[in-house]
């Protein structure tokens, strides 16, 4: 397995750049679902608040 | 009507476009996920290391796809920015706010991992060379496209306008990007691809292969964090129609 994941002398380098893709792409997933989450919930007291 | 002029009629009003693209986000979320998992296993333990950059060079496969990404993004904000504000067509200026976080993103990665990658090649992290100048004014753009959106945020048609401008005097810069390793002595590499058959760029396909893989999971992750951010734009502008009442009710 460490000789799969062994890059040589840039192991620092290349691993880095991918747990960056991924964190920076993870980060975007979390908060597009965050962001509409949070704008359904507004949407939904503002229109319980016209109700009553 | 022909069924194409029928669809972009379609896609141009807020409740169709949100309808229909709501079919979509799942196949591009599950296309981007496979491609992007094919793609690095591939680029990282199958394709061989390069004869004068060993293993270093398949940073080329994060970094490359990103680079072109957030030229690609670019593109798409200044187009919708020009529709938005010729036409003050709404979907255009969702497309086009939606973008620009995702673009801000891409071209942020494509400096981080390009500095991981000049540090053991060039000795620096970094270097006031043409290609990296140009593509930190990029992330400038997009930082500008969104401060303005957010300076005006009490107002989104008129803050939409106002990005749009910024997006449409900021499309100068893609052209510097793209030759500005030909205009200007650079110690940055040449393109990684040629598209008219020439001298350079990878030849090997197994090198070549993960690449273009990668390139089409950063466009379906594109075209899904886009659609979602765009479908949620739409929804906070236009929450007084009943449309986004139906659909919220429904959800």
């Amino acid at each position: 397995m460490l000789t799969l994941l062994d890059m040589g002398k840039y192991n620092f380098f290349v691993w880095s750049s991918m747990a960056l893709f991924g964190l920076m792409l993870t980060v975007d997933l979390v908060s597009i679902h965050r962001h509409r989450r949070q704008i359904a919930r507004q949407i939904k007291a503002r229109q319980r608040r016209q109700q009553s | 009507m022909n069924k194409i002029v029928k669809f972009y009629h379609e896609m141009g009003s807020p409740p169709s476009f949100y309808r229909i693209t709501g079919y979509w986000l799942k196949p591009l979320f599950i296309l981007a996920l496979v491609l992007t998992i094919y793609g690095l296993i591939d680029g990282l333990f199958f394709a061989p290391p390069d004869y004068q950059q060993g293993d270093s060079y398949r940073i080329m496969f994060v970094h490359v796809p990103a680079a072109w990404m957030s030229m690609f993004i670019y593109f798409v904000i200044g187009v919708c920015g020009i529709i938005a504000f010729v036409w003050r067509m709404k979907v255009a200026e969702a497309v086009m706010m939606a973008s620009a976080p995702i673009g801000a993103l891409f071209t942020a990665l494509t400096l981080l991992t390009g500095m991981l990658w000049g540090k053991p090649m060039w000795g620096t992290y970094w270097d006031w060379d043409a290609r990296m100048t140009s593509e930190l004014i990029l992330l400038f753009l997009y930082i500008g496209v969104m401060g303005i959106y957010s300076a005006y945020d009490d107002d989104p048609r008129k803050a939409a306008r106002l990005a749009a401008l910024v997006a449409i005097i900021g499309l100068i810069n893609l052209p510097i990007i793209r030759y500005s390793v030909e205009w200007w002595t650079s110690i940055h590499q040449g393109a990684s691809i040629s598209l008219m058959g020439g001298n350079s760029g990878i030849k090997d396909w197994s090198m070549l292969r993960p690449l273009l893989v990668m390139a089409l999971a950063t466009k379906f992750y594109y075209l899904y964090s886009m659609l979602h951010r765009a479908r949620t734009y739409l929804l906070r502008t236009e929450q007084n129609k009943s449309w986004v009442t139906k659909q919220i009710i429904e959800n």
